[in-house]
């Protein structure tokens, strides 16, 4: 049986909000020292410009989500579009994904390089710096900015590139606490700026007129030999504005966190929507505006690749405090920048993922690692691509960022273009549409969403002139995609169709929009099996060996965020890759004589897919096989937690976890009777005999004894005796065997119990499925 | 200049021009749907607060 209904764990519109902003507030930090570069000092004025246009431009990300269709972002365009636009607009979304690791990365080294020069030039100024370092660098001690900013970009990619193959969690909670930091430092810079406005004053940033603007030689592109450039009226606005677009970079992450928004889920996606709108109006448009306000045109130059910290270092007040906020800008800096170079690793790996679902990327680049069942041969591909850009840029944000415009505005024109023709092609439910709309004659005109679609195309098409380097870039890389998509759909179309043929005589495929036991006509107090790897199954064996219960074998198809705006076909859900791994179940399940019902659901996090699904189907055990990646402990931590995060009606059931050796590690997930040891059975049980020889006390129950211990204990904890309390707990755990966070945590909805299998080199186990537990 | 870039140019200065304008109508349209959408929120909450 497919799920197609996603087992997601639900966030607030706060955090999908936060995850958002990690990508778009991100770009603050570089887009206006890029735009100033290309049009002069009235850049500011364009940037907020943009970002107005932004709210029109998520207008269009909150329709596209709206609509119930399923498959991934390249079947949707393409139902739209038709295949050959619907690949190349895959492969601009991609050059979008990409280029955000690198410019983020040198951004982020930028500012610390800048941070790092300052630092040594106060201490030379102050005589703090060694006669031998002046030596040594032939004069004041002065790192080259570009250089030290591409080691960086290439080390904290590398980071990612690894914990991205381990298979890191993207954590909604990570993402809020950057982003309050990154609002305290908002404050601090708006605030402080205000009063500098008071106390120094400021310098005047030029209307966005044409007159005004002041095009660099590299920002007229191709233009640049041509008489246009004297003719530029309204078409020199256009090109600032196609200067300043990268300012709105990372709004389709919008549609990537749709999927997990919890309900009701338009209303939190719309609200998500404010929410970033303002933050990243107030951030980026005004955070650009008071540079060029506060910082000397002199100077302003020097700073252009870490505006904000130059920002800090012109506020007014003494040079160490001001030292000391431009440190805050670069560790807020570092953490969104390096959290954007994480979220293009996770955001390609989805993309492309899904790409591959779609079935225009071979199923090769999907085979997933031996030891953490990660995609890592797509992740080796963005990365390998991401280091070459990195080491091609030598640590220029502003090449960077022509290119990466590129990527942002076609991919915000394809998906606008899309969203343009499922008006009149998609007759599905949409729950919103893009504003205002007529009906002449019976045809609804899509006049807003015509209206996005216009300035997005006319900025895209002038970017193609006057920017070289995204031109050549932009197309190069689209044209590699495009080819790589259109052969991989070639051999898999007829790959497909010989899988389909065979998947039909072996499986019979039934779909379903939620998991229920009767779908699979399975008895309650079932065993779950889950799986994920072809190669480990001995955990299955196991179960089938030691049990008489219905077997249900289940697997999460998951889809980690980045993975795309709309939830997967069936087709898609169950693919190759479930083939294989089933058909091996099967043959295990024969060799047994027994029957299994297999179960494969697509899911955010693995631990609550299991729990959803335990309880749905109402199953006594879930048997898991030992992770390569954690403990048999940790993993019943991780299972305990999703099982306190998940939504009531919930049941209790027991998780065994089963080395490759047949070494089983049973668990209690929910609440339950504690093990208790013998001396506190004893300890009760002299209280009772003692309590019962009370007048009045004769009919007294040893449970009566406990709870009235329980009673005073928790009166106690709450009073006076807090401290003390803790304390002697704290001297139990040490005795105990040192006090580990997991074990403690996950005692409040996880047990070992005792008697776990006694011969570990026995083949089988002593410690069978525990039944209703 | 050609004609055809003069006209390609001005071509775009129109799709641009009449686009912003239309965008200008979206974003008003959308902040004032936004506005209602808060303000209905925070009745729900009150409603929900302190049930008569």
């Amino acid at each position: 049986m497919v799920a197609t209904s996603v087992m997601l764990t639900f966030i607030s519109y706060w955090r999908a909000a936060a995850i958002v902003l990690n990508d778009l507030a991100s770009s603050a930090f570089y887009a206006c020292g890029i735009s100033e570069q290309a049009v002069g000092k009235s850049a500011p004025w364009f940037i907020l410009g943009v970002m107005l246009f932004a709210f029109t431009v998520r207008a269009v990300y909150v329709e596209s989500c709206s609509m119930f269709v399923r498959g991934g972002v390249y079947r949707v365009v393409k139902e739209a579009l038709g295949g050959t636009l619907a690949k190349l607009s895959v492969s601009a979304l991609m050059f979008d994904y990409i280029l955000t690791g690198p410019i983020s990365g040198v951004s982020a080294g930028q500012y610390i390089a800048g941070l790092i020069n300052e630092i040594l030039g106060t201490m030379d100024l102050h005589g703090w710096i060694p006669a031998a370092v002046h030596r040594l660098f032939h004069g004041p001690p002065h790192f080259n900015e570009n250089d030290l900013a591409v080691v960086f970009a290439i080390a904290v990619t590398l980071y990612f590139w690894y914990e991205n193959t381990k298979g890191i969690q993207e954590s909604s909670q990570k993402a809020l606490d950057v982003m309050k930091i990154t609002s305290v430092m908002v404050v601090v810079l708006l605030a402080w700026s205000a009063i500098t406005l008071v106390k120094v004053g400021y310098s005047p940033v030029p209307w966005p007129t044409p007159g005004n603007l002041h095009f660099n030689d590299g920002s007229l592109g191709f233009l640049k030999h041509t008489n246009m450039s004297h003719y530029l009226g309204l078409f020199g606005i256009l090109i600032a504005f196609g200067h300043s677009v990268l300012a709105m970079s990372g709004e389709e992450s919008l549609a990537q966190v749709n999927r997990e928004l919890a309900h009701p889920k338009l209303k939190n996606l719309k609200r998500a929507a404010i929410v970033i709108a303002i933050y990243s109006f107030v951030f980026t448009g005004l955070a650009s505006l008071l540079s060029v306000m506060l910082i000397p045109d002199s100077v302003r130059a020097g700073y252009k690749d870490n505006l904000i910290a130059g920002l800090a270092m012109y506020m007014w007040g003494p040079h160490l405090l001001r030292l000391l906020f431009r440190g805050f800008v670069v560790v807020v800096g570092f953490l969104i920048l390096s959290g954007a170079v994480n979220t293009a690793i996770i955001g390609s790996n989805g993309v492309l993922n899904r790409v591959s679902e779609d079935g225009v990327l071979a199923d090769w680049f999907r085979f997933p690692h031996r030891k953490y069942g990660t995609s890592y041969r797509i992740i080796n591909m963005v990365v390998l691509l991401q280091l070459i850009t990195i080491v091609a840029s030598r640590g220029n944000v502003y090449w960077l960022g022509e290119a990466y415009a590129f990527g942002v505005i076609w991919s915000f024109t394809f998906n606008c273009l899309a969203m343009l023709v499922l008006r009149f092609k998609y007759k599905g439910v949409r729950g919103w549409k893009v504003p205002p709309n007529i009906t002449i004659r019976g045809v609804e005109i899509p006049i807003g969403l015509a209206s996005v679609f216009l300035v997005l195309l006319s900025t895209a098409i002038t970017n193609l002139f006057t920017k070289t380097v995204a031109t050549v870039a932009g197309i190069s890389f689209a044209a590699g995609f495009f080819v790589i998509f259109t052969v991989s759909e070639r051999v898999n179309r007829k790959k497909h169709a010989l899988a389909e043929k065979q998947m039909q005589e072996h499986f019979q495929l039934l779909q379903r929009d939620t998991v229920e036991r009767e779908g699979l006509g399975i008895q309650a107090g079932n065993i779950l099996v889950a799986v994920r790897d072809y190669n480990t199954l001995s955990h299955l064996k196991w179960a089938l060996d030691n049990t008489d219960q219905d077997v249900v074998v289940m697997s999460a198809r998951l889809s980690q965020f980045g993975s795309g705006a709309y939830d997967l076909a069936a087709e898609q859900i169950f693919s190759d890759y479930e083939q294989t791994l089933f058909t091996r179940a099967v043959s295990i399940a024969e060799s047994f004589g027994k029957k299994i019902s297999l179960l494969v659901v697509p899911a955010r996090d693995v631990w609550s897919a299991i729990v959803q699904t335990a309880t749905n189907l109402e199953s006594s055990a879930v048997v898991s096989g030992l992770s390569s990646k954690m403990s048999a402990e940790e993993q019943s931590f991780e299972l305990g937690r999703a099982w306190e995060g998940s939504a009531e009606p919930k049941r209790q059931f027991v998780l065994q976890v089963v080395s490759p050796d047949f070494v089983v590690l049973t668990f209690k997930i929910g609440p339950h009777t504690p093990s208790m040891k013998n001396e506190d059975v004893m300890l009760v049980h002299r209280l009772w005999l003692y309590l019962t020889r009370e007048p009045g006390l004769e009919a007294l129950h040893h449970h009566d004894v406990l709870t009235e211990a329980l009673t005073r204990f928790a009166r106690d904890y709450a009073g006076r005796d807090r401290d003390e309390i803790v304390r002697d707990l704290r001297q139990i755990a040490l005795r105990a065997g040192g006090p580990s966070r997991k074990s403690l945590d996950a005692g409040k909805t996880v047990a070992v119990i005792e008697g776990k299998d006694a011969d570990k080199n026995k083949r089988g186990p002593s410690d069978p499925p525990i039944v209703n537990p | 200049m050609g004609v055809l870039a003069h006209i390609g140019m001005r071509t775009l200065e129109a799709m641009f021009f009449v686009g912003g304008l239309g965008s200008a109508v979206v974003l008003i349209l959308t902040t004032i749907e936004d506005v209602i959408m808060l303000t209905e929120s925070e009745d729900t909450v009150r409603s929900d607060a302190s049930p008569q």
